[in-house]
């Protein structure tokens, strides 16, 4: 026996799915192999872990959920009629209601991912924040690869090697690279996902401005977002600032040739309103 | 009660029936869901796995084989992710880096977060690693199934899948060993 099918055999010993003759041979070789050993006491400790993480919780919360939905009169219509408007409806009441989902609610989550990466980045935390002037109005609460971020009140990059938990002051600069995203949250709760290379500013919870690239924006339930473009872009000819309403989801691109593509992602129409540049309001179709 | 029985109930109107199909096969198409969505965002898959219930509901009339009703089932979640994942990609994912392989690093000493937050860290991980190896790991831990009952669910020999939890292990091993080192 050699360490690699050792491999196979330490983490059949951990589900239980050994035969005693197998699990003889693999003592055997554990007996002369210490890096072997050592790979057994680390698969332990991973498995230990991966249990207490994935550990099932109850299932009553999320079957009555279930129970209710299809208790409900129009899914009896559904029913009755296969996929049809009632069946989809059931299904986006039961999405929207506020009682969440059974192992953590969305809020919980959310809240703990950026709890996590905060706490996982403590070494790492850069915050871009003015003394007095500047207060934060953001944070990055995903990344993928490395990040630059630059301050208002400097001109010098700062590499981020997410995951990372940084806090953004006002005016401040964002840039993905080729092989990295992230995901930025401002105080308006704003969720701004950037592409790679990509370079965006946040100048207030709910004023963002587009560099290059490409990101994806889902504005708040309750308050709309500012989103600017800059001269260089050549369609729009002049710097643009386009309002986005609460509640939807549109992408924005600069394109190779400098013009700007916006597209709405929701699933109804919106209506952008764009108060320079243009005189009309483009009407976005999902 | 077998799953035929618990389907002839349903049909007949004893939802409470359903109710114990559904937390007899929740987890299952949870692991199936969350290893395609590619996200450590569990409340996804979560809302995925409650729609594929109210859908198999509703479409339970077109189950032919009552005793089918767990591989059938696994058919209604595939649709429904499928859907979930052509709507989001008209938006930029994050996407999980796999910058480490089980070849490329060397990890003598693996030491595990236990942190509070340890489900977050250990389901952000979990998310970077390929699909298979992904619903094998979580099919795994959250149903404690055997080796010979994980093999008929997801289709493929005993010995496969002794293979991808080793190799999902080893990957793991070393991306929460790297992640540790990085505190």
């Amino acid at each position: 026996m050699n360490c690699e099918t050792t491999l196979l055999l330490m983490n059949a010993v951990l589900d239980g799915e050994l035969t005693s003759a197998e699990r003889a041979e693999l003592d055997r070789h554990l007996e002369e192999c210490p890096t072997c050993r050592e790979a057994l006491s680390d698969l332990q400790n991973l498995d230990e872990a991966l249990a207490r993480a994935l550990r099932p919780v109850s299932l009553e919360p999320v079957v009555s959920k279930i129970l209710n939905a299809i208790d409900e009169p129009a899914m009896r219509q559904a029913k009755r009629t296969g996929h049809s408007a009632e069946l989809t409806e059931t299904i986006a009441r039961v999405r929207s209601r506020g009682d969440g989902p059974p192992v953590t609610s969305r809020r919980t989550a959310t809240g703990t991912m950026v709890l996590v990466l905060g706490t996982l980045a403590v070494a790492a935390v850069v915050i871009l924040r003015l003394p007095d002037a500047a207060p934060a109005v953001a944070e990055i609460t995903l990344a993928t690869g490395s990040i630059d971020v630059q301050s208002s009140n400097s001109s010098k990059w700062t590499s981020v090697d997410g995951p990372s938990g940084v806090v953004l002051a006002a005016h401040s600069r964002i840039r993905t690279r080729n092989d990295s995203l992230c995901e930025i949250r401002t105080k308006s709760d704003t969720l701004v996902r950037l592409n790679s290379e990509t370079e965006v500013v946040v100048h207030q919870p709910r004023q963002l401005e587009l560099i290059s690239g490409e990101f994806w924006c889902r504005t708040p339930t309750t308050t709309s977002v500012e989103i600017s473009v800059p001269k260089n872009v050549r369609k729009p000819r002049s710097e643009t600032t386009f309002t986005c309403p609460s509640s939807c989801e549109t992408q924005w691109q600069t394109t190779a040739d400098d013009q700007l593509r916006c597209t709405s992602v929701s699933a109804s129409p919106i209506e952008l309103k764009v108060s320079t540049g243009m005189k009309t309001s483009p009407r976005l179709r999902g | 009660m077998t799953d035929g029985e618990l389907v002839r109930r349903t049909v007949a109107g004893e939802s409470a029936a359903y109710g114990e199909l559904a937390r007899r096969w929740y987890y299952r198409i949870l692991a199936f869901c969350q290893a395609r969505l590619m996200t450590s965002q569990i409340h996804d898959a979560e809302d995925l796995v409650q729609e594929v219930l109210i859908r198999g509901f509703a479409d339970l009339d077109s189950l032919s084989n009552p005793e089918n009703f767990g591989a059938w089932l696994r058919g209604v979640a595939k649709h429904v992710c499928v859907d979930w994942i052509r709507h989001r990609q008209r938006i930029p994912r994050i996407v999980p880096v796999d910058a480490a392989s089980a070849d490329s690093l060397s990890v003598t000493q693996t030491e595990i977060i236990v942190a509070s937050d340890e489900r977050a860290v250990v389901l952000q991980e979990i998310a970077a690693i390929p699909e298979d190896l992904r619903e094998a790991i979580l099919l795994h831990y959250y149903e404690d199934l055997t080796y010979d009952q994980m093999a008929q669910w997801l289709g493929v020999a005993r010995a496969t899948v002794n293979e991808r939890l080793a190799r999902a292990r080893a990957l793991l091993r070393i991306r929460l060993s790297v992640l540790r080192s990085d505190l």
